[in-house]
């Protein structure tokens, strides 16, 4: 997401999808936009006829308050090509997918083009429950995995849009409780010295280190840490249960194939809280050498 | 050792006037670099620390010249402290405030970045997290203390920038900062825009201690004449007065202010050249005056003069200092990069010390523990002992603190405080709460942790063993033993005839509350002989000044004599059948832990919640007994060290980065070969490979200084006849690889050059 300007949501439709409950979906998207001052792009793909398209313009005009910022586009080009080629394009600030329950449940009902969607696309993903309808977020919610030295992209993300729209961030850091302790991933897990000057600056360095582009006053709507150990999805569902309008971001590597990203999947399965998907950020490899010798990397 | 062109045949900078002192100032050596190549921002904050210049009045973060949002690039001055400011909420946890530590002043402060840059070339602003940085490489020149940076940029229509910058913090003149930025338009023309301005807008946030009571330069008053730009800070409670007073020129044009934008030619660099003097108010009644006359004082056409003035100082440290593995050029870089980071981290000001992260990080508020004393002073007795009675000045300097501290523990004479500042004053902390939990963890070491007191008296007595120092045990030494003598005896609980000290928290700070700890109650005979040794000769030498300190400390014959009843007879705890000594009493009853190797160096968060069960436990957190025969190798036969060894070793979690020092030296002695070379190589590494993951915050200076101890002294079994010239090396089987091991140390005045063959592994003596 761009820092200074949050221009465009892109929130892609199938035709045969609309109804009365995903237009539900769209007026939460035209409020998100609303809420994060940018225009939301509502892309009908595939839709050969514009006459349908502007059909449905003048139905959300009705249904939408007056002055929502939305553009309704079309492309004849089938899912999920459309959308990818629209992001690519256009680099929205993020996509919002509006789900069918069923889809997350069972996943027998897939729909396949939003499954690419949301493996391909590198733009910030808001999976939206159809059931849901979003109301004005209160705070935001980011798990943290403790690793170090690396830049957390739902951590950027969270500072960015907790400044944006005035909302606390607050960071999970889930320890798994099964992890032996020499695996222990913790960041607090190294803990050393005197606690009591350790502690506080390991918070802070692991923050810094997670967003190093975010300066200290972005920094401050940081508002809590949490350390927990135990199972890492529980404990998720724990945090953003104890948020009332909590808006979730998780850091994800992309794929829903087997054996991967069963977190995801668990929130996709409970259906009951909209979730910001993120893909890490690339990593830069440095050096650092003493003589001849390599000393890191 | 590498020979050194005389300065006399460098080139000198009215040689090569037209030369970046980037091109012909770095060593030859690579030997002596550490190189970054690539950035990536998240692992900026502790490369900051790894690349960090200082002077031991200043020490300045190695932060990329071109800051990024989320640089801690500081600037911190040595005994500049103030009031604690909690400005981090997210990870500050609540603990008490300042009312509630003795030491009101008890923060380093920190202060903007000198050398920070903003530079825009062909309309775009160039900052290294861009997708424009094609190439980048920071050096540091461990030999000389020079920083350097490289970046190459191209933009989206190919055009291609170079930046090259090199800054310096004087070792000849620690109030002077240099710094050289160079600009080369490869295949383009056109303005390039430089700005320096250190005001930070985001002050309040980054440097919350400060409020900015002047800024300027040239065109905005008379008095800023001559200056591209002027701050003067005061510190927000302690009211220290600061002054940064910079010029700048380019080429022969001296700049009137930070910004300025010049018309590049395609492959002509454009050269800035700054200098940069710092003066607080307790260095100089004015220190704006005098800021602004000591940069104004300074001439342009010698900025290559103070590089190679200052690099000369650096030479003659390494001269004394450097340890040289012949055949291990890894380790000897490491040993380099450990003695530099201790070298700029010493001040030469009495009122000042080291911190435990030193001058490179805001960790530990730059508090002063027994790391000074124990761990870090015996570097700098044998490489640079000038600097190590500084150290040992300090602790006189805030005596009264002491003083004070004593008094508040129900004592006489002086205790120094478990962390301290520039008074002296305790400031630790009391407790810590951790929010949302209702838990308060209780901090013991304030109240109890004392052996500080016997490791100052321990480096007095060392200085003047090494040195023979007579004026400083007369002027100064003399009183720190006697004030401290009656601090132990007050302290001390008389039981049938034996001295016990009760209560106490050892260097293992898992067990509080504990009697006779075996460390500290050895620390405090040695303080106590000591003092009786110390008045003897005063007595005999300077009666004078014997007459005025029995004055002015109402010593009399009478409390003498108890000091020598309590050497005699405190309680040093015995070994047990099988040799092992309890490291406080009933240590033997306490629930055994085991700990398995994977523990070792990841001390669990639960241990500081779960503090009561660890205090009933036999876990320790760090060597506690082991630090007696650390310090004093012939007190114990080597039989039982190694019993002791054997005992303690399993059941540490080396929870502080002040173990495995002690543990590689200890292994050493009992020609446990291999895992002397384990711990010495994870003290060696902490800080250049990051090892405990905390490195960011600052350089471990005790873990440094403990790793040159254990080689020199346990690795080397360096030792000092009585006429202080240290018998000829033997060979030694070192874990570490090598063929001999050089290096000089200093004694009574000499330095004696040392080359110690290194045998090929052999079974332990």
């Amino acid at each position: 997401m761009n820092r200074e300007e949050v221009q465009s949501i892109l929130m892609p439709l199938h035709p045969c999808a609309l109804c009365r409950r995903t237009l539900k979906q769209v007026r939460s998207a035209v409020e998100l936009a609303q809420w994060l001052d940018a225009d939301l792009h509502l892309l009908l793909a595939p839709e050969a006829d514009i006459s349908e398209a502007l059909r449905t313009e003048k139905l959300l005009e009705k249904l939408l308050p007056r002055h929502s910022r939305f553009h309704v586009e079309f492309d004849r080009t089938e899912q999920p090509e459309a959308t990818l080629r629209w992001a690519e394009r256009r680099h929205p600030a993020m996509v919002v997918l509006s789900v069918s329950p069923a889809f997350l449940r069972r996943r027998t009902e897939l729909l396949a083009w939003q499954r690419e969607v949301l493996e391909k696309i590198e733009e910030p993903v808001l999976v939206l429950p159809s059931t849901m309808e979003l109301r004005p977020f209160k705070s935001v919610l980011v798990p943290v995995s403790g690793e170090r030295a690396r830049i957390s992209s739902a951590l950027e993300l969270g500072l960015q849009l907790g400044n944006r729209l005035r909302i606390p961030v607050d960071v999970l850091h889930v320890t798994p409780g099964g992890a032996r302790r020499g695996e222990d991933p913790s960041l607090l897990g190294r803990l050393s010295d005197e606690f009591h000057h350790e502690y506080p600056k390991l918070i802070e360095e692991f923050v810094a280190e997670s967003c190093p582009m975010s300066g200290v006053r972005e920094r401050r709507v940081l508002r809590d840490t949490l350390h927990v150990r135990g199972d890492t999805t529980r404990e998720i569902f724990r945090g953003i249960r104890d948020r009332e309008r909590g808006l979730l971001i998780v850091e994800w590597k992309g794929s829903l194939a087997r054996n991967h990203a069963e977190t995801v999947k668990a929130i996709f399965r409970a259906s009951r809280f909209p979730v910001l998907l993120i893909k890490p950020a690339p990593e830069r490899r440095t050096t650092l050498t003493l003589g001849s010798r390599l000393v890191a990397a | 050792m590498e020979e050194r062109q005389p300065l006399e045949e460098r080139p000198t900078w009215e040689s090569r006037p037209r030369d970046s002192a980037q091109e012909w100032a770095r060593t030859r050596d690579a030997n002596w670099i550490v190189t970054q190549q690539g950035f990536n921002p998240s692992d900026e904050r502790e490369r900051e620390t790894i690349f960090a210049i200082g002077n031991g009045y200043a020490g300045i973060r190695g932060s990329c010249n071109l800051l990024i949002p989320g640089s801690q690039a500081d600037l911190f001055l040595a005994g500049v402290y103030d009031a604690k400011v909690s400005e981090v909420p997210y990870s500050e946890a609540e603990f008490l405030t300042g009312a509630d530590r003795d030491e009101p002043f008890p923060e380093l402060v920190s202060f903007p970045f000198p050398f920070q840059l903003r530079l825009e070339a062909g309309g775009l602003e160039l900052g290294p997290a861009t997708q424009y940085l094609q190439n980048y490489e920071r050096q540091l020149d461990l030999k000389r203390s020079l920083l350097f940076e490289s970046f190459d940029f191209r933009d989206d229509i190919g055009r291609e920038t170079r930046v090259r910058t090199l800054r310096c913090a004087s070792l000849r003149d620690p109030h002077l900062l240099l710094h050289e930025v160079e600009v080369t338009c490869l295949n383009h023309a056109g303005p390039v825009s430089f700005n320096t301005e250190t005001l930070d807008p985001e002050m309040r946030l980054r440097h919350p201690h400060l409020v900015s009571v002047r800024q300027g330069h040239q065109s905005a008053q008379n008095h800023d004449e001559g200056l591209s730009e002027i701050q003067v800070f005061e510190t927000r409670a302690s009211k220290i007065l600061i002054c940064f007073a910079g010029r700048a020129a380019m080429g022969n044009r001296e700049l009137s202010e930070p910004r300025v934008i010049l018309p590049a030619e395609r492959g002509r660099p454009l050269r800035l050249r700054r200098m940069i003097a710092i003066y607080t108010n307790r260095d100089v009644a004015d220190p704006v005056a005098t800021a602004h006359a000591h940069v104004a004082g300074r001439q342009w056409e010698r900025f290559g003069d103070y590089i190679e003035e200052h690099a000369s100082r650096w030479e003659r440290f390494w001269d004394a200092a450097d340890i040289e593995i012949e055949g291990n050029p890894d380790v000897t870089g490491a040993l380099r990069f450990n003695s530099y980071h201790l070298r700029i981290a010493a001040p030469e000001d009495p009122r000042a010390s080291i911190g435990a992260r030193t001058l490179s990080g805001r960790a530990y508020e730059g508090h002063i523990f027994w790391d000074a004393e124990v761990f870090i002073f015996p570097f700098f007795l044998h490489t640079a002992p000038e600097l190590a009675r500084s150290l040992l000045r300090y602790r006189h300097s805030t005596l009264n603190g002491a003083r004070e501290r004593a008094r508040r523990l129900g004592c006489e004479g002086a205790c120094f405080a478990w962390e301290s500042t520039a008074a002296g004053l305790d400031a630790t902390p009391k407790a810590i709460s951790l929010k949302g939990t209702e838990v308060t963890v209780p901090i013991f070491t304030g109240t109890q942790q004392i052996h500080v007191t016997g490791g100052v008296a321990h480096a007095v007595l060392q200085y003047w063993d090494a040195t023979g120092d007579e004026a400083f045990i007369r002027d100064f030494g003399a009183e720190i033993l006697f004030e401290t003598a009656r601090f132990w005896l007050s302290r001390a609980t008389e039981r049938k005839g034996v001295f016990h000290i009760l209560g106490v928290v050892g260097p293992d700070e898992y067990h509080h509350g504990v009697d006779d700890n075996a460390y500290t109650n050895w620390m405090a005979r040695q303080n106590l002989s000591g003092a009786l040794e110390a008045a003897e000769w005063l007595r005999a030498r300077d009666p004078a000044r014997w007459q005025e300190l029995c004055a002015r400390l109402k010593l009399s014959p009478g409390e003498l004599k108890r000091w020598a009843e309590m050497a005699g007879r405190i309680r040093i705890q015995e070994p047990r059948a099988d040799g092992v000594i309890p490291q406080f009493e009933g240590f033997f009853d306490l629930a055994d832990v085991p700990l398995s190797a994977e523990e070792q160096y990841r001390a669990p968060f639960e241990r500081l919640l779960k503090w009561k069960n660890v205090n009933s436990s036999k876990l320790l957190k760090q060597a506690d007994f082991l630090m007696i025969p650390f310090l004093f190798p012939k007190a114990y036969p080597v039989e039982l060290v190694r019993a002791n060894y054997r005992y303690y070793e399993r059941i540490t979690d080396h929870g502080s980065s002040l173990s495995p020092s002690i543990h590689s030296a200890i292994a050493a002695r009992i020609g446990e070969l291999d895992e002397a070379g384990r711990y010495w190589q994870a003290g060696l590494n902490l800080d250049l490979q990051n090892l405990m993951k905390n490195t960011s915050l600052g350089f471990h200076a005790a873990c440094a200084g403990g790793t040159w101890q254990s080689l020199v002294f346990h690795f080397l079994g360096t030792e000092f006849s009585d006429n202080g010239v240290p018998p000829d090396p033997r060979p030694v089987a070192l874990p570490i690889g090598g063929r001999r091991v050089r290096f000089k140390l200093f004694r009574r005045g000499q330095a004696h050059s040392r080359t110690v063959p290194v045998l090929e592994r052999s079974p332990a003596a």
